[in-house]
């Protein structure tokens, strides 16, 4: 299985919950914290269960999402 | 890794975008700058022309040519742009506003005339930046800022009008379906003539609260129920009084475009004068 890193950029995420609605793992959550837009933002909680389908980054309207690969076979 | 993200064609120094949370102009963004990706468009050869509206501020975010038209006529100066150049790849990005209801005559002469343009329309039903007045693509009974009782107009179906306009091509997804958005700017890309690609979208600020959709992902949802292939779309009755939408391929032809006409135009007549044009 390939491994995959999501990272949310704090400061361009305006917390409108996409990324959550197409993801089948639920990997980004609401974080409860605002950014200094004052955009409650998202953050990617369970990275480790990314399968690297790519719909966050489809659906992120601001470019937020970054999606590395990690190793594995 | 090595997936298509088009980043090259990206902005980032100024972002955050201006563009409310949820809107799908970044999703159609996103999915626009793909596809440069994908055809491996040099920067020189592209030109995007922007309308006015929310979705005309797109030529902030980008880095290939751009120009910002006056309101409703980026097909015009789109056109301009092409003929000077041919050589040139001529997007034209303008909204439903836009496009349709300010600059509606110039959409059907592009179409008739079949200029190689591919036009991206972000679809939201009403006129973002100023309000929430209703534009021509607002559904019947609809409310707006400026049909506070809902809409008593019916609204245009932009695609029909297009085909039966004469453009090459014609097609429509929603924003929930961003592969296929970057799938069909590259088949209009690759198409000689007038192609033209409708993406609905959501206005979360203004079109979805006032019609009961109080979240982006309210609208995100509703889109994925209402937008459905023709094999689909067929299966319910009276679909279109319900609201739903026929997305994909709609139409495509390979009429000659305006230049090629043109340019053999102009051939005959410089051979009836002796090869001297």
């Amino acid at each position: 299985m390939k491994k995959y890193t999501v990272q949310i950029l704090s400061e361009r995420c305006k917390g409108c919950g996409l990324c959550r609605e197409v993801c089948s793992r639920q990997v980004p959550e609401n974080s409860g914290c605002f950014n200094r837009h004052g955009y409650e933002y998202f953050r990617a909680a369970q990275t480790e269960d990314c399968v690297g389908c790519r719909r966050c980054l489809m659906v992120c309207p601001d470019f937020s999402i970054e999606l590395t690969e990690t190793g594995g076979a | 890794m090595g997936h298509t993200n088009g980043l090259a064609y990206l902005r980032t120094d100024i972002l955050p975008n201006m563009w409310c949370p949820g809107c799908g102009n970044g999703i159609v963004l996103s999915a626009m700058l793909r596809a440069f990706e994908a055809l491996k468009l040099e920067h020189h050869e592209v030109v995007a022309v922007s309308g006015i509206g929310c979705w005309g501020k797109v030529d902030d975010y980008i880095t290939v040519n751009a120009l910002h038209a006056t309101h409703g006529r980026a097909l015009s100066f789109a056109t301009g742009v092409k003929a000077a150049n041919p050589r040139l790849r001529v997007l034209v990005l303008a909204g439903d506003g836009d496009g349709t209801t300010i600059g509606g005559n110039h959409l059907i002469h592009s179409a008739r005339r079949n200029m190689d343009l591919t036009m991206i329309m972000v679809d939201n039903f009403n006129y973002g930046m100023t309000g929430g007045q209703y534009s021509a693509t607002t559904p019947g009974g609809r409310v707006t800022s400026t049909t506070r009782g809902g809409n008593p107009e019916r609204a245009f179906d932009v695609c029909e009008l297009v085909r039966a306009a004469g453009g090459n091509y014609v097609a429509r997804q929603s924003i929930a379906e961003g592969a296929l958005i970057q799938k069909r700017i590259e088949e209009g890309l690759s198409r000689p003539g007038f192609s033209f690609i409708e993406v609905i979208s959501a206005c979360t600020t203004l079109y979805g609260p006032n019609n009961g959709l109080k979240t982006p992902v309210d609208m995100f949802r509703q889109f994925k129920e209402k937008c459905l292939p023709k094999e689909k779309y067929d299966r319910i009755e009276n679909a279109a009084a319900k609201g739903y939408l026929t997305t994909g391929v709609l139409h495509q032809a390979d009429a000659p475009d305006f230049l090629s006409q043109y340019e053999a135009m102009r051939g005959r007549l410089a051979a009836a004068k002796g090869g001297r044009a």
